[in-house]
């Protein structure tokens, strides 16, 4: 059972405007695996998500994302697992700048981790198990010009 | 008109400050003083308020108080009464948050000094008043938080901009790409929706909200026949128990368009009159009277026809939620994808103003899973208010309302056990000072636990076991309570 979790960040990404994030979990196995088909964005320390994100400065392991809400939603349900055949993957996108606030314009470097069986989540059979965590990929975050 | 006092501006001149703000003193270079070396600054200086202020401020994360003399004591008295006489105190909170104090509502002298230092910081002139160069220079770092209410509400308050009587929410949308648009609820109150282009500087916010407040309610729809249901002495009866049970504007003017009646904001006979023909027209007994089980008519109707700002204001009329003054908004946002979210957060310090936003999800939830949904997140705004900086100590708490009110209707075992296991779970992630001093709650919510689930049926007390298992297996920390 492997899963891999490959994210992106858009070329117009602006700070404090937006963060595009495009997120893949593919199913590097040989047999099926089922994951969290809704593929919600939380923080590591919730409930109700199976995707967070961390930002770092370039090379260092100092974290500068900061939650800046309290969210409140379900677990996915059992229903909601649903199998990936190997080398079939899922996607999604989401905004990293309405969930986590980031220091400033810069370059940083975005992680971005897949839990299916957090916290409350249901026991569902063939599910992956843990935390899988995409490379550090570099971003630049320039300032949003306004169309000056 | 004033030009700020150094290259950081991003103004154009038609944007210039129009509030006006005292003349430009001359800027301390002195770098900020160290935390103990403030407190004995003002000490030494006799300064009572100063050393209250710097001795009650947070170590960690904000940065250290301004050095007294950024502004002269004349200076620091006017930035008081102006900012007095121009916010209320959510926008004063919000201030507080942008200059780093602790965030008590209370506007003085040293709260002026630390706005002064912030406006050197930023190449400003340095007056202690939050004007329009002011909130722009915060504006990337709040909007960088999701803190898009705050400053609708603070520049709202800063302009005198009615955005409350004729709209029932304005918020954020990302995916509106110009500054401005707005829609209207079936109620016709209006929602304004602010695209990221609104959120470049104070002036085109104010701007903004002024255009978006001249774009017109459609028409109402021509009234119904006004019913004839109740006798004189059972309208006046229900009018009086009616006008308790729902008071704000908004909720009578969505419920009196749901009923087929004109837009009005006050209760009168005759929409006792239609009120009780939606009752009988819905199988409940037409006596006019807004009592639960109306509402949850009501509530669900409201969502039906897409009046979710409807429903969400009638649901926190109805059950008078306490938000301890601590609460900017609260709307519907079709764009969330949680049940609810209560923001924004910052880092140490959480005593600042909030907003609810409630999805689609939490919407579509049985009318007792909404009121629960909306009464956890007033839970949250006044734990943010307490400056709860523990995230799991507030999701315990606010989970334990929701699994003890007894104002608000019972949800199913299968909603109040999803309560007790999340609660318990978030129990089990609080410092142990917390579980000390909510360790009497604690004992509370799990004897409420063990009450629900022996009073279910044998298949629910089955399937809910391990839920209640982990409650009694919960060893409490001992000692004294903290403060």
């Amino acid at each position: 059972m492997s899963l891999a979790v490959e994210a992106s960040v858009g070329p117009d990404a602006r700070w404090p405007t937006t963060i595009p994030v495009h997120v893949r979990i593919r199913n590097d196995g040989e047999a099926p695996v089922r994951v969290a088909r809704r593929l919600a964005v939380g923080y590591r320390d919730a409930d109700g998500r199976e995707l967070f994100a961390e930002v770092h400065p370039p090379g260092s392991d100092e974290l500068v994302s900061r939650p800046t809400k309290i969210y409140d939603r379900d677990p996915a349900k059992p229903e909601e697992y649903v199998p990936l055949a190997p080398g079939e993957e899922l996607a999604t996108d989401f905004d990293l700048i309405r969930w986590y606030a980031l220091p400033g314009p810069g370059s940083y470097e975005l992680q971005v981790f897949y839990e299916g069986d957090g916290m409350l989540a249901p026991q569902v059979d063939g599910a992956a198990r843990g935390i899988y965590a995409s490379g550090r990929v570099p971003f630049d975050l320039p300032e949003e010009t306004w169309g000056a | 008109m004033v030009e700020p006092r150094s290259g950081m501006s991003t103004h154009t001149h038609a944007e210039q400050e129009q509030v006006a703000e005292a003349p430009v003193p001359e800027a301390s270079s002195a770098p900020a003083m160290p935390l103990p070396l403030v407190q004995a600054h003002a000490i030494a200086a006799g300064s009572a308020q100063m050393a209250r202020y710097a001795l009650s401020r947070q170590p960690a994360p904000a940065p250290a108080p301004p050095a007294a003399g950024a502004l002269n004591d004349a200076q620091a008295t006017d930035a008081v009464a102006w900012t007095n006489r121009k916010y209320d105190e959510l926008s004063i909170g919000i201030i507080q948050h942008i200059a780093a104090v602790p965030a008590d509502r209370v506007f003085t002298e040293a709260t002026a000094q630390a706005v002064a230092t912030f406006q050197q910081t930023n190449g400003l002139l340095v007056d202690g008043k939050v004007g329009h160069q002011t909130l722009t220079a915060a504006f990337p770092e709040r909007v960088g938080q999701s803190g898009h209410d705050q400053l609708v509400h603070i520049v709202a308050d800063l302009e005198d901009i009615d955005i409350t009587t004729t709209t029932s929410a304005v918020r954020f949308d990302p995916t509106v790409a110009v500054r401005g648009q707005s829609e209207f609820d079936p109620s016709g109150l209006r929602v304004i929706k602010l695209g990221a282009p609104a959120f470049q500087s104070s002036r085109i916010l104010r701007d903004t909200l002024k255009a978006q407040l001249l774009t017109r309610a459609p028409a109402a729809a021509a009234a119904g026949p006004v019913p004839s249901i109740l006798d004189d002495t059972s309208t006046a009866i229900a009018l009086i128990v009616d006008q308790v049970a729902l008071s704000h504007p908004h909720s009578i003017q969505a419920l009196s368009v749901l009923v087929g009646g004109p837009r009005i904001t006050a209760w009168n006979e005759d929409l006792v009159q239609r009120l009780a023909a939606n009752q009988q027209a819905n199988g409940r007994t037409g006596d006019g009277i807004v009592d639960v089980g109306t509402l949850e008519v009501l509530v669900r109707q409201l969502i039906a026809n897409n009046d979710n700002n409807g429903a969400i204001r009638m649901i926190v009329d109805f059950f008078a939620f306490d938000d301890m003054d601590n609460l900017t908004t609260i709307y519907f946002d079709p764009t969330e994808t949680a049940n609810a979210e209560t923001l924004p957060l910052s880092s140490g310090e959480e005593n600042q103003p909030a907003s609810i936003q409630v999805g689609p999800a939490g919407m579509a939830q049985p009318f007792a899973g909404l009121v629960h949904t909306i009464e956890h997140e007033f839970s949250h705004v006044r734990l943010m208010r307490q400056n709860e900086t523990d995230i799991p100590t507030q999701e315990f708490l606010s989970e334990a309302i929701e699994m003890t009110s007894t104002i608000t209707p019972q949800e199913d075992i299968a909603g109040f056990m999803n309560d007790a296991d999340r609660g318990e779970a978030q129990w089990q992630r609080m410092p142990v000072d917390r579980q000390i001093r909510h360790r009497d709650r604690f004992l509370e919510v799990r004897e409420e636990v063990r009450r629900r689930h022996a009073a279910s049926t044998a298949a629910e007390q089955a399937t809910n076991q391990a839920i209640v298992d982990r409650w009694n297996n919960v060893v409490l920390p001992a000692g004294p309570p903290g403060p």
